[in-house]
């Protein structure tokens, strides 16, 4: 009994001992259990907040670094003349960048690299090194547009120096507008049509010319690209990429005819030499269309190297954004107005005095000359002012302005080019007109007008009276498809045919019979010319002592014009006078065009002398 | 724990005897019998299986992200025979621009302008219509020179 119960002792004892533990193990498994279920809690609440709270912020932080826009840049148009031949295109030129992070606050690393590509890039190491340090970001462009030759030096010399240069130096591929015709004159190289053109910058925006007034056709679209990216930038198309295609600029075929430019920047030259003129412009239209043929002028730059440029006048086109008093050459509206108008004819006489007083103003002929009595004819090709004045007079002050505002003076041409002027002129009415300025218009003074204004409205005369719009875009293509297109637009009817037939004849008279305009006679074809001499305007509203604006305007053949063509010359000191040399350059440049155009001669030519070989 | 074999047995003797739920649920491990793989081989097949999944969207991805780079090559290369495209045409205008004609016309040829030394070979009196066309030989292609019908420019010797 006492053994049962001793040994139930025992046993109860194991049992209280095997409780107790049971219990310790119990709690200890509790502990660890509450442990593991705060730890995963814990889990919980961060996985929630960081996957449900935070998602958004997170995971756009996340694509940032792995997932961004590329700009999928357009090829802008080309630029071809009327034949077809390659006015603007395109290439690539590599930009250079240095990378600076990691070098903060390491200008000897950084002098080090400066010192080295500052010569290959034709810069000054320490002005490379103060852009640098005042640049903010870490990639830093320190060339733009760089040539091949000098690319290639930069390659070789990150080869040389790849611990220093290898990833701190890269050369970015970029479009480069490229204009493939360049020539020298005055040891300045420049741009065949540069004023037409205008230039393209690094951003693909057009300035001035066509580039600039056809810049949305031109530049085309630029597209983007959204995507994932590798280690190296690239994009990772693991799903339908979101993207939208660059969309390439439409080309553009211009008007000029590369020929004609050629020849008319060619006479430019030699008579700026020749007359030793300061600048000057040569304008060639198509009569019977209003199209450019050929826009020319000096001084003018290289659009290859606009960024060089210093003088940004020299951007600026004259012929649509310099207003001039045009001279004599407006005597010739002035006749067609008159004659139109039935109150004189060109044999209608008169008495020329050397000069005649309006308003207490004497307004004299150039020379001071007493003709005598003369027809219109000859007043006209004498370049009489006193004619012109009796012209205009007969016609009336009211119907002479109607005439010149029908001929578009004083008012923008609508010419596709930008920056054009309406020049300046002195409507009856206005506060500034002056009775006196009617006299002086009829003979081109106290009137301004741009030259394309001018070449316009002879263009009227000498298309047989018709006012047309004048334009530079031919066609724009988009790929072989013609997207928009110029044509002949008429805006009114100025002056009969049968008085611009009676003009162009009395113009041709002057050039054959020895009077002002003869040197711009060509062999073999009638041409209607007339020549102009302006005196240059000074600061305080009169006129410079020195220098003068000497022109010729005319068109051939004198019936059935193929061009019209304005030759301006600035301050020519060999002659002021546009008789002496814009009518030699007019007849010169009108010859060569008239082969190039293979009009037939109508009339004998004389025996040509061969000219020995040298 | 009942181990599968009897398991099995009192499943099978279920099924001879009357049909009831409990004995239709017996049949699965009868069923998985067939597939009594030693639990460690189950478990690395399991593994297995999901390692060939992975495997397989890892090539896809892999021949996704090559057909990307063989893409990315290709157009890289038509990018590059565009430039190389874009830059022939500019050698062709800078070829066809009259500034560099001349200059080869008067540098590398040693030819001189023409000046006023040519002369238009005479054309008989009346008109044109009534003229014989002159034969011009014509260029493959090509129609008559509309010039043949009129009076032709001759430069002089």
């Amino acid at each position: 009994m006492s053994t049962t119960a001793s040994m139930q002792g025992a046993l109860g004892q194991k049992a209280q001992q095997a409780a107790r533990h049971r219990r310790v193990d119990a709690w200890r498994v509790w502990a660890v259990l509450v442990l593991f279920t705060l730890f995963a809690a814990y889990n919980g609440v961060t996985v929630f907040r960081v996957q449900v709270l935070q998602y958004q912020d997170l995971s756009n932080m996340a694509e940032s670094r792995i997932k961004w826009k590329d700009t999928l840049m357009p090829g802008r148009g080309l630029i071809y003349d009327s034949r077809g031949i390659l006015l603007a295109g395109n290439t690539t030129a590599d930009d250079v960048y240095v990378d600076k992070s990691r070098l903060e606050d390491d200008d000897a690393t950084l002098h080090k690299i400066c010192d080295l590509l500052a010569p290959v890039l034709g810069q000054q190491p320490g002005d490379m090194f103060r852009r640098l340090k005042e640049a903010s970001g870490i990639n830093i462009r320190v060339a733009s547009r760089i040539d091949d030759d000098t690319a290639a030096r930069v390659r070789r010399l990150k080869e040389n120096f790849p611990d220093l240069l290898q990833y701190r130096v890269t050369l970015d591929p970029q479009p480069l507008r490229q204009y493939p015709a360049v020539d020298v004159f005055q040891g300045r190289e420049y741009g065949l049509a540069a004023a037409v053109l205008g230039y393209t910058d690094h951003d693909n925006q057009g300035h001035y010319g066509v580039e600039e007034y056809y810049n949305d056709q031109l530049a085309g679209e630029a597209g983007w690209i959204y995507a994932e990216h590798d280690a190296y930038g690239r994009p990772l198309v693991l799903q339908q990429p979101q993207m939208q295609p660059a969309k390439d600029g439409a080309d553009l075929v211009l008007t000029i005819d590369s020929a004609i430019q050629y020849l008319a920047e060619q006479e430019l030259h030699r008579s700026i030499e020749e007359f030793k003129a300061d600048s000057g412009y040569v304008v060639v239209q198509d009569p019977g269309t209003g199209a450019i043929l050929a826009l020319a002028s000096w001084p003018t730059f290289d659009p290859n190297k606009f960024n060089k440029v210093t003088d940004y006048g020299l951007f600026k086109n004259p012929v649509v954004s310099d207003v001039r008093e045009p001279g004599s050459t407006m005597k010739i509206l002035t006749y067609a107005s008159a004659i139109d108008a039935g109150v004189i004819a060109p044999d209608t006489t008169f008495y020329g005095r050397a000069c005649v007083v309006k308003y207490g103003w004497p307004l004299c002929n150039a020379t001071h000359t007493e003709w005598g009595w003369q027809t219109m004819t000859q007043g006209l090709g004498r370049s009489d002012n006193v004619a012109a004045i009796y012209a205009a007079e007969q016609l009336g002050q009211d119907a002479f302005y109607r005439y010149i505002r029908a001929f578009g003076i004083g008012q923008r041409t609508g010419i596709d080019l930008p920056g054009e002027v309406a020049g300046l002129v002195n409507w009856p009415g206005d506060t500034s007109f002056s009775p006196v300025d009617f006299y002086t218009t009829a003979f081109g003074q106290s009137a301004a007008t741009t030259p394309i204004q001018l070449i316009n409205a002879i263009s009227a005369v000498a298309n047989g009276g018709v006012l047309l719009r004048p334009y530079i875009m031919k066609e724009i293509r988009q790929g072989d498809k013609v997207i928009a297109r110029n044509d002949r637009q008429e805006i009114r009817r100025v002056i009969s045919p049968q008085t611009a037939g009676e003009i162009a004849d009395m113009l041709a008279y002057g050039v054959e019979h020895g009077m002002v305009a003869r040197y711009a006679y060509v062999p073999g074809y009638h041409v209607s010319v007339k020549t102009g001499t302006a005196q240059l305007p000074d600061e305080n509203g009169g006129y410079k002592a020195e220098g003068t604006f000497a022109s010729a305007m005319g068109f051939a053949p004198s019936h059935g014009a193929r061009f019209t063509l304005y030759i301006g010359l600035m301050h020519p000191r060999t002659s002021p006078w546009g008789e002496n040399t814009a009518s030699v350059a007019w007849g010169r440049l009108a010859k060569q065009i008239l082969l190039y155009m293979k009009v037939q001669p109508t009339e004998p030519l004389p025996t040509p002398t061969p000219t020995p070989a040298p | 724990m009942v181990p599968r074999a009897v398991a099995a047995e009192q499943s099978a003797g279920g099924l001879i005897g009357m049909v009831s739920i409990p004995d239709v649920a017996g049949l699965r491990p009868n069923f998985l019998r067939r597939f009594d793989f030693h639990p460690a081989l189950t478990i690395l097949t399991a593994v297995a299986i999901v390692a060939l999944v992975c495997i397989i969207y890892l090539g896809q991805v892999t021949a996704v992200i090559n057909a990307n780079y063989t893409l990315q090559a290709l157009q890289e290369e038509h990018t590059r025979l565009l430039r190389e495209h874009e830059d022939l045409m500019l050698q062709i205008g800078r070829a066809q621009s009259l500034p560099a004609i001349e200059r080869i016309a008067r540098e590398k040829l040693k030819m001189q302008p023409i000046g006023d030394s040519y002369s238009y070979l005479p054309v008989p009196a009346g008109p044109l219509t009534a003229m014989t066309p002159l034969p011009t030989p014509a260029l493959p292609g090509e129609g008559q020179h509309p010039d043949s019908q009129q009076g032709q420019l001759q430069s002089s010797p």
